[in-house]
């Protein structure tokens, strides 16, 4: 059924250590080794690209002359972010709606996932059941709109954290994980007269950091990236103003920018346009380096974690 | 008749407008106490307990019954000009016959656990209970019961409800010496005489004393009683621990339970009830339940979308969109996985794996933001270096074409997870009996690493199929412009434009439950074919 067994860590091991090859290298596995190398770069350049912009004058990125390394070395841009208060408060209030997000749905997960592991849980059946059809069939954009409009939660901050706050997904990447850890653990807590709270905080959470880091990953990306949700939700221009978080923000920065930029190309351009470029591509750089920062560190976890949720989902 | 005229003024109070809450909670509370009967009924069937069949019999026919008296009235409930005929003459009849039927299937019950009684001679009593249901069943089709015009005459309504009354007596004398025996059932004669109590009156006045109709509440829980009661009667043999000790060891569990629980029936299933208003007039101003039916019997926007030029281009596009997908991006992280399953050198291996999955953690904003500045028609970096203005973004041919490779891009890395954990589950013999073979390399990854992982690639293709007509939101919008929104503008952004910018708010619930339902049936039929061929399916 689960395809990692109780730690995830025997797989892993395997998936990046592949198989073990007995004989010498050959000539073909530096053909690989090359054809491996130029994916990497079609991965990175893009980033590096945005990185020697955003280090660049503005003159050399309106000149369009940069490519991958910077010319007119500055950090010009980065202090404009920094004390732009558009962007700041909007990097600020993305951090603190990421934190809180993560937190609440990574609870709830647990809260989710936990008790459907008793085999003798009655009602449990169902309970998936219900949780699953979600994943098949949802109502739709319209009628979560709809919903929100109901609760009175459009233009509000909770329009960002509650309707996306449970993945089914996860819940049955984190069910499969704890159905992983061996029963005789439980029951031997349960026969020292723990009740399942207890079993939950002193024996399952212990074991299961991996997985709790695996999807909080993926729950703060998702909200750090998200954007669609700010955009349907947030319609009046002050909770805009307020609530937006960066991603939208920068959609919107770029939409106005392009259309400046047109109208700039026809009255002959000028720096300004540079300068909102490089602060663009400092924000970029803002937007993604958290995450990039992270994922790296939690790669040997996610790897299982996505293994199991696509053999069960 | 002075009676009666004293008793319809003492209820004269129920007739009294309802609240608005009222009104909305009583089809949740039908909806429940059918949930409940369905769930009971099934539960039971799936027992293996002497009579457990019997048992489930007398729920489903509550649950039929019920249902025939229910479903009409949460119909008229929710819609203000029920098209469906008033119904109420022909729930009395089923109600009527639905008693009969569960004290009859009770009485079976009774004798299968306990065996028939032996004393006695000639017509005995248990004998009685499938006598006196034939009665009822021939009493009832007398056509001065007025079932249908409410013409009754006294006599029969009396004669019939007394046939049922005498039943339900002889019932509960039947189950005492059982419910002396046996602590599951030592409330159950209670419950039936509870249930008559309530219902008789209602039965036999309903004419004169409408306002009675307030005594099927009690009647309901009792209902709701007894059949906990027989199920319960179907747990307890055989399981060591009682009901009792299950709820002391395991409350905390539902505790924990209760929030996502709250959380899916808010956020996830009572969004579903807004998707009638595809068949409602457009307004968002009350929940579309209490909206008049649209033109066309409900139909309206079904026909306008199909009619609509813009949706048929939305519809081709998200079908062409994902079809590229699945024909272009979908054997790319195939082929990578197995080029990194190939690479020789662990540590490069793993260097190139945590690069090659970056791309996935950046958001379609970002990527478009990027796509614009490489791509860019006039000012694209590439098309500088290489001296050309090649319209990658802004023609629409090229902007599909850039669509997916993004999309390649972004993702491809990220999905040979699943495959590299596949290449992981092949028996290492394999290869070196190939080796033994004498087969190459090429020849090894055709004849052993692709069959390996065939049943991944297979789950994986329906899932994609299954999306075909499935469409983000983030990615078309994003890399979308003006000059190409002829290809890019798939469903999820046709339903953005026309509902949450146009407000057309029942057009766009209309699109987004077409799109729905075919999902799930291109999901169903996928799967369904898959395990034709012999694949696991997805469930």
């Amino acid at each position: 059924m689960s395809v990692v067994n109780n730690t995830g860590t025997l797989n892993h091991k395997k998936i990046h250590d592949g198989m073990i090859k007995s004989r010498s290298t050959r000539t073909g596995d530096w053909i690989i080794a090359a054809i491996c190398f130029i994916l990497m770069l079609v991965c990175l350049v893009p980033m590096l690209h945005v990185l020697a912009s955003s280090l660049s004058a503005a003159e050399n990125l309106i000149r369009n002359d940069v490519f991958l390394w910077p010319k007119g070395w500055n950090i010009e841009a980065y202090a404009k972010v920094l004390t732009t208060p558009k962007y700041l408060r909007s990097l600020g209030w993305t951090a603190v709606l990421t934190v809180i997000c993560t937190v609440l749905s990574i609870t709830l997960t647990i809260c989710a996932a936990y008790p459907l592991i008793y085999p003798n849980l009655k009602g449990g059946k169902a309970i998936s059941l219900f949780f699953l059809l979600t994943m098949y069939f949802s109502a739709g954009t319209i009628p979560n709109y709809l919903l929100l409009n109901e609760l009175k939660m459009l233009d509000t901050p909770y329009a960002l954290i509650f309707p996306n706050c449970i993945s089914v997904f996860n819940v049955i990447i984190m069910r499969s994980f704890l159905y992983g850890v061996p029963d005789s653990l439980r029951e031997a807590a349960e026969i020292d007269g723990a009740g399942p709270l207890r079993v939950l905080v002193q024996v399952y959470l212990p074991l299961s950091l991996p997985v709790i880091a695996t999807l909080s990953l993926f729950y703060a990306v998702g909200r750090w990236n998200g954007f669609s949700d700010a955009l349907m939700y947030l319609k009046d221009e002050a909770a805009k103003d307020k609530y937006s978080p960066i991603q939208l923000l920068l959609y919107n920065v770029i939409q106005n920018a392009t259309k400046t930029a047109e109208q700039a190309a026809l009255e002959n351009a000028d720096t300004s346009a540079g300068v909102s470029k490089t602060i663009q591509m400092a924000t970029v750089m803002f937007a993604t380096v958290p995450i990039l920062l992270v994922y790296p560190w939690l790669q040997r976890y996610f790897v299982a974690g996505v293994t199991i949720g696509a053999v069960k989902g | 008749m002075v009676i009666i005229r004293a008793l319809s003024d003492a209820f004269s109070w129920l007739s009294a407008p309802v609240s608005d809450a009222w009104q909305s909670a009583e089809p949740l509370l039908y909806v429940g106490f059918l949930a409940f009967l369905l769930i009971v009924g099934i539960w039971v069937w799936n027992q293996k307990g002497t009579g457990a069949r019997i048992l489930s019999g007398a729920v489903f026919t509550l649950l039929a019954g019920e249902a025939y008296r229910l479903v009409p009235r949460i119909v008229a409930s929710v819609t203000p000009k029920s098209p469906l005929p008033d119904a109420t003459g022909y729930a009395g009849l089923v109600s009527y016959l639905t008693m009969g039927g569960v004290l009859l299937f009770l009485e079976l019950y009774r004798q299968q656990r306990y065996g028939r009684t032996e004393t006695g001679k000639g017509l005995r009593r248990e004998n009685l209970i499938p006598v006196l249901f034939g009665l009822m069943v021939a009493v009832s089709f007398v056509r001065f019961n007025g079932w249908m015009d409410g013409e009754a005459s006294v006599f029969w309504v009396a004669v019939r409800n007394l046939l049922l009354a005498a039943m339900g007596v002889l019932e509960i004398v039947l189950w005492l010496p059982a419910s002396r025996e046996e602590r599951c059932f030592r409330h159950l004669p209670a419950a039936i005489a509870l249930i008559l109590v309530f219902y008789l009156p209602y039965a036999l006045l309903e004419m004169q004393v409408p306002e009675l109709s307030v005594l099927m509440i009690p009647r309901t829980a009792a209902l709701i009683w007894l059949v906990w009661m027989l199920r319960g009667s179907a747990v307890l043999r055989g399981t060591g621990y009682s009901f009792k000790t299950y709820i002391k060891r395991y409350w905390t569990l539902y505790l924990l339970l209760l929030v996502p629980i709250a959380f899916f029936a808010i956020f996830r299933y009572y969004p579903m009830s807004y998707i009638s208003l595809a068949f409602k007039q457009n307004n968002i101003l009350m929940h579309p339940w209490k909206l008049p039916l649209a033109e066309e019997g409900g139909l309206e926007w079904f026909m306008n979308a199909f009619k609509d030029n813009a949706f048929g281009r939305a519809l081709f596009n998200t079908v062409f969109l994902n079809l590229l997908d699945l024909c272009i991006g979908m054997p790319m992280p195939i082929i990578m996985a197995l080029l990194l399953n190939e690479l020789a050198f662990p540590k490069y291996k793993r260097l190139t794996q945590t690069v090659l999955y970056l791309p996935h953690f950046l958001s379609w904003v970002i990527i478009s933001h990027i796509a614009l500045r490489l791509f860019g028609t006039n000012d694209g970096i590439i098309n500088k270096l290489f001296n050309t203005t090649v319209p990658y973004m802004s023609e629409n041919n090229h902007w599909r074409i850039m669509y997916i490779v993004l999309g390649i891009w972004k993702e491809c890395g990220w999905n040979t997870i699943i495959y590299l954990a596949a290449l992981t589950g092949i028996n290492a013999e394999l290869y070196e009996a190939a080796e033994v073979d004498g087969a190459g390399r090429l020849q090894k990854i055709w004849h052993v690493t692709l069959p390996g992982i065939r049943s991944t690639i297979i789950v994986l293709l329906i899932m994609n199929l299954g999306r075909i007509l499935g469409s983000e939101f983030d990615r078309p919008y994003t890399l979308a412009n003006k000059m190409v929104n002829q290809v890019s503008t798939t469903i999820s952004i046709f339903v953005y434009e026309r509902g949450l910018q146009g407000n057309q708010y029942s057009l766009s619930t209309a699109v987004g439950l077409f799109q729905s339902i075919v999902c799930v049936i291109f999901l169903v039929a996928s799967n369904t074919l898959a395990k034709k061929f012999g694949e696991r399916g997805i469930w």
